[in-house]
């Protein structure tokens, strides 16, 4: 280090560390909003740092927050109690987000690749009985499938996943695991019907899956495609 | 059809899988529990009303909730003007934070060249980062607490950004 070269500009990175305070943060809050090259680099920076994140130990959130968060009225204020439009593709992003999330909690530590983006779609599966939601993810680009652990089915079933497009006639994609998380691998075929909208079911079949070719028991758990 | 509870169905699987990290992020830099409690039930106000805001690809889902909270604790302690002094049974909390093995284990290929990278810093550049990561606090903060003159602080802290940088967009 030379002591008398001039310190680099890091401007950047001081803001997306929270460093700078006053007139300093104050300037650099606008040179995000005028200069998109800047804007990048803090988020640049962000992304750099965020390896860091992992070190934070966790600790068990108290059960007053989720009581809080809980309560029908927590996540409408300020909205009206009525869905409005505008609030729908909101709440679709929150269960679709819900749906990669758990699958990134779930399966990523075995199954973190490096490489280009795939295109990806998810939806997050509602227990009919509303007891919580299964997340399912569909990598578009291989046609690999994976479904969270279910549970659904009694001993002697077998939960099989249906695809419903827009002719209303489900169409099989596949059995889930009796236990664990389920991975299959979905043909061109039946990849080429997943679109934004779809909907993913899961019904109880005898085991070795439906006689029919059409669901024949409850359906368990339902949700709607979207792309992430 | 969707109701309302779905939504909420949604939400508490997001809450499950990320509160005791966010609650981690808020405590260590609030430094208080009813504080960080607080912030924890803002960043899932939060979350819930920007999940559209999201953008796949950019950041993994953890960190860009992460970043939500690491931002509200900042701005709760920055609002309020002073940082409270860590109360004793905190203190355990209030420790740098080091890793487990597990933990380790676990960090995904950035997370370790960035650990890698921070590690090949000098001490000083080391820490200064760290502290200001974990504990979002100011320059002015920094300095005070590490007993260097303002200018030496911000002198140390950039080098050590420029030479992480260097490091990380290199490896």
């Amino acid at each position: 280090m030379t002591p008398d070269a001039p310190d680099p500009d890091m401007t950047a990175a001081e803001l997306a560390l929270g460093l700078l305070d006053g007139e300093e943060r104050a300037a650099a809050l606008r040179r995000v909003l005028a200069d998109p090259d800047f804007a990048r680099e803090v988020e640049g920076w962000r992304q750099r740092l965020a390896g860091l994140f992992d070190d934070y130990p966790e600790v068990a959130a108290p059960d007053a927050v989720a009581e809080r968060l809980a309560r029908p009225d927590a996540h409408t204020q300020p909205q009206p109690r009525a869905r409005s439009a505008l609030r729908w593709p909101v709440a679709a992003m929150v269960t679709a987000f819900a749906a990669m999330l758990a699958l990134f909690v779930v399966l990523q530590p075995a199954s973190r690749v490096v490489g280009p983006p795939h295109h990806m779609m998810v939806a997050s599966l509602m227990m009919s009985d509303k007891s919580g939601a299964v997340p399912a993810m569909v990598d578009m680009t291989t046609g690999e499938m994976r479904v969270g652990e279910t549970g659904m089915a009694p001993a002697g079933k077998t939960a099989q996943l249906w695809m419903i497009g827009g002719d209303g006639v489900p169409k099989p994609m596949g059995m889930l695991a009796s236990a664990g998380p389920s991975r299959m691998m979905l043909p061109m075929e039946k990849r080429r019907g997943l679109k934004a909208g779809i909907m993913l079911a899961v019904s109880i079949e005898p085991l070795g899956g439906s006689p029919t070719g059409l669901p024949t028991g409850p359906v368990v758990a339902s949700g709607k495609l979207s792309i992430a | 059809m969707r109701t309302g509870q779905e939504d909420r169905a949604a939400l508490q699987d997001v809450y499950r899988l990320t509160s005791a990290k966010l609650f981690g992020i808020c405590l260590r830099i609030c430094g208080e529990r009813s504080a960080a409690e607080d912030v924890l039930h803002e960043v899932y106000l939060t979350i819930w009303k920007r999940a559209g805001a999201y953008e796949p690809g950019r950041a993994s889902p953890i960190s860009w909730l992460a970043t939500i909270a690491r931002n509200k604790a900042i701005d709760w302690v920055r609002a309020r003007g002073a940082r409270p002094s860590h109360p004793v049974e905190e203190a355990a909390l209030v420790a740098d934070p080091s890793p487990d093995q597990r933990e380790i284990a676990e960090r995904d290929q950035e997370s370790q060249r960035l650990h890698d990278c921070l590690d090949a810093l000098d001490e000083r550049a080391r820490d200064a980062i760290r502290t200001a990561f974990f504990d979002g606090v100011t320059y002015a903060e920094l300095a005070e607490r590490k007993n260097v003159p303002l200018g030496t602080m911000k002198s140390i802290m950039r080098r050590g950004l420029l030479q992480l940088r260097g490091c990380v967009d290199d490896a």
